[in-house]
């Protein structure tokens, strides 16, 4: 029966109290933490899909959500461009521009987009393929490692794509199917979540619906390139410099933005932009978490305060059995750590459960897989400032324990 | 042994309570005696390296008390002095076994199971060893706080109105238990009182008026 065990035994012997504080401390540390997970999680996946994107050039409209459409695949289009206007950025030998990969956007399968573009999308974002091949004509296509998991698509599958994002009988294109040829490796990357098809693939589909076989001869062609389709439209282009550092390259955007019917954007600029926005909000969210901690700070110095009152007597007989003041000082520690670590654990386990129960929802929102399972330096933070937490409650409670008088308090029994 | 000479105490400069010398071998019986306000319960909380005298010395097992450090005064309260109160308390949160291995743990002996078992059945109290001390009537608290007292063997057990909120037949049981098992330790037993059912108990008796 040592001291631990003792603080252990006494804060037991009052459950109510126990569970008031534990409630309400890991309600503060468990918040504080599922807001760490989330904002790290989700600013881990905007700065693995940046993919070393210097520029985005697409139609006019939002800037923003330009890049979210076409990074982050978490909007729509602001419209197309013209492959007649867009030519200078897809010319290979354009000296200021190592790799431009054009989108086009539109279509989708349950929920999981279906994006025309180019092989070179898969240097962009480090991606490989698992099984089978890359797409080499229209019509065939190769499936992101969560966009397989989750549609069941496998290796030789055909499938119909619906107009749009979310999946509406009404929109289905059902008069041409895809055939699935490969699956890629998970990279952790937007492109888990992707369905990749040569850009043709995307017109023929809308071509067959809207005109019916009419022009679909015209595209059979032995080598696709897209320039050889100046009236055609694509959604955007995403586009690494050469050297990003260069003053031409710096002014680019600008110059796209202030004479072509085309716009421009520094994803790094943009996703600033949306911290800065959405980090009002989750400031206030984690003052709401710091202020339940520091009342569940009060609270533990209340419950300990409360009950040295009817302790006095336990506490003046420690003395007379031989223990010294500072053994009833690091009781009374003991006391309020042992809850901060209780609560600590407990808040932690509510923050994962929490973030297991939502990355269902979560991963469909951001098309991103969220890992309720991950551990964040942050979370050991958080141990700390339990403690600490725990120890400014009790310091008082075990001063005034420390100094206990035994002949005064005995002689009032 | 214990040994006091010109104890003397006041509170806050009010008036001084001189107390007689007091001298006691081990196994030897003593009983204060006095009505309250005669200072009974300062005395014995300065017997008991509890309260620092105005003046005067403690003496106890060759060890004068209060010129040691508070450190070393706590250590040889602990381990020399078992103490019984009016009103038993005992820590709350632990059972009757618990509060009792506390005690050795608290002045640093080790504990030791068939020891304590033995001392629990000698008192009649070894059912109870595993309930709250909540839960015991005032006679079974007052042979708790006899075995915690006695379980580290000390050299004096003092014992404040200790059979006070006894009825008769629990008095003389537990009264009987605190001789016995005293003098089984070779400690000598101080008991501090006003209750006349004592009165004619022991042999050795001080009055404080």
């Amino acid at each position: 029966m040592n001291v631990l065990q003792l603080a252990w035994k006494n804060i037991l012997n009052k459950p109510l109290n126990l569970l008031l504080n534990l409630i309400l401390f890991s309600l503060g540390i468990g918040l504080i933490s599922f807001l760490f997970q989330l904002n790290t999680q989700i600013k881990d996946k905007f700065d693995n899909n940046l993919a070393g994107i210097d520029m985005v050039v697409g139609a006019k409209g939002s800037p923003l959500q330009m890049i979210l459409c076409n990074m982050y695949h978490i909007d729509n289009p602001t419209g197309n461009i013209n492959i007649n206007e867009a030519k200078p950025f897809l010319n290979p030998r354009h000296p200021l521009i190592k790799r431009a990969v054009p989108l086009s956007l539109g279509d989708s399968y349950q929920g999981y987009r279906i994006v025309g573009t180019e092989h070179s999308i898969l240097d962009l974002y480090k991606g490989s393929i698992k099984d089978g091949r890359l797409f080499e004509k229209s019509m065939e296509a190769v499936v992101g490692s969560t966009a397989a998991k989750k549609t069941g698509l496998k290796l030789g599958d055909t499938f119909y794509s619906s107009h749009g994002f979310v999946q509406d009988d009404d929109a289905v294109h059902d008069n041409v199917s895809i055939k699935v040829v490969g699956i890629l490796e998970s990279s952790g990357s937007v492109l888990d979540q992707l369905i990749l098809a040569d850009t043709k693939t995307i017109w023929e589909v809308h071509e067959h619906s809207e005109e019916n076989h009419a022009h679909s001869d015209s595209l059979e062609q032995k080598e696709f390139n897209l320039l050889d389709y100046p009236d055609k439209d694509i959604t955007s282009i995403l586009v690494q410099f050469k050297n990003r550092t260069n003053f031409q390259a710096l002014n680019m955007p600008r110059n796209i933005n202030e004479n072509t019917d085309m716009q421009a954007a520094s994803p790094a600029i943009e996703i600033n932009r949306l911290y800065d926005m959405v980090g009002v909000g989750t400031n206030a969210l984690q003052i709401l978490a710091i202020l339940i901690s520091i009342v569940s700070a009060i609270s533990i110095f209340i419950s300990l305060f409360s009950s040295l009152k009817s302790r006095k007597y336990e506490l003046a007989l420690m003395r007379v059995m031989g223990a010294g003041p500072s053994k009833l000082f690091l009781l009374i520690i003991l006391e309020g750590l042992i809850l901060a670590v209780l609560s600590f654990i407990l808040g932690i386990a509510l923050s994962h459960i929490a973030m297991y129960l939502m990355s269902g929802s979560l991963s469909e929102a951001y098309k991103y897989d969220f890992d309720a399972f991950r551990f964040i330096n942050k979370e050991w933070a958080l141990l700390a400032l339990a403690l600490l937490l725990g120890f400014i409650a009790s310091i008082i409670p075990a001063f005034i324990a420390y100094r206990t008088d035994i002949h005064q308090t005995l002689s009032k029994m | 042994m214990i040994k006091t000479e010109g104890l003397k105490h006041s509170y806050s400069g009010e008036h001084e309570i001189v107390f007689p010398d007091i001298s006691c071998m081990p196994s030897d019986k003593l009983m204060i005696l006095g009505k309250s306000g005669t200072g009974k319960t300062t005395l014995l909380h300065i017997l008991g390296g509890m309260l620092y005298p105005s003046k005067g010395t403690v003496n106890i097992g060759g060890q004068n008390m209060y010129t040691l450090a508070k450190s070393k005064l706590d250590k040889e309260r602990g381990q020399n002095i078992g103490v019984i109160f009016q009103q038993s308390h005992f820590i709350e949160s632990l059972t009757v076994k618990e509060n009792i291995q506390l005690s050795l743990k608290l002045c640093e002996k080790s504990s030791d199971d068939e020891r304590i078992h033995e001392l629990l059945n000698a008192l009649n109290i070894f059912h109870k060893k595993d309930n709250k001390t909540s839960q015991l009537s005032q006679g079974e608290k007052q042979r708790v706080a006899i075995a915690r007292a006695l379980i580290k063997n000390p050299a004096l057990v003092l014992a404040d109105e200790p059979t006070s909120a006894l009825d008769d037949s629990n008095c003389e049981e537990v009264l009987n238990l605190l001789t016995e098992q005293s003098k089984e330790r070779n400690a000598a037993l101080i008991l501090v009182t006003h209750d006349n059912r004592l009165k004619d108990y022991f042999e050795q008796k001080i009055i404080l008026s």
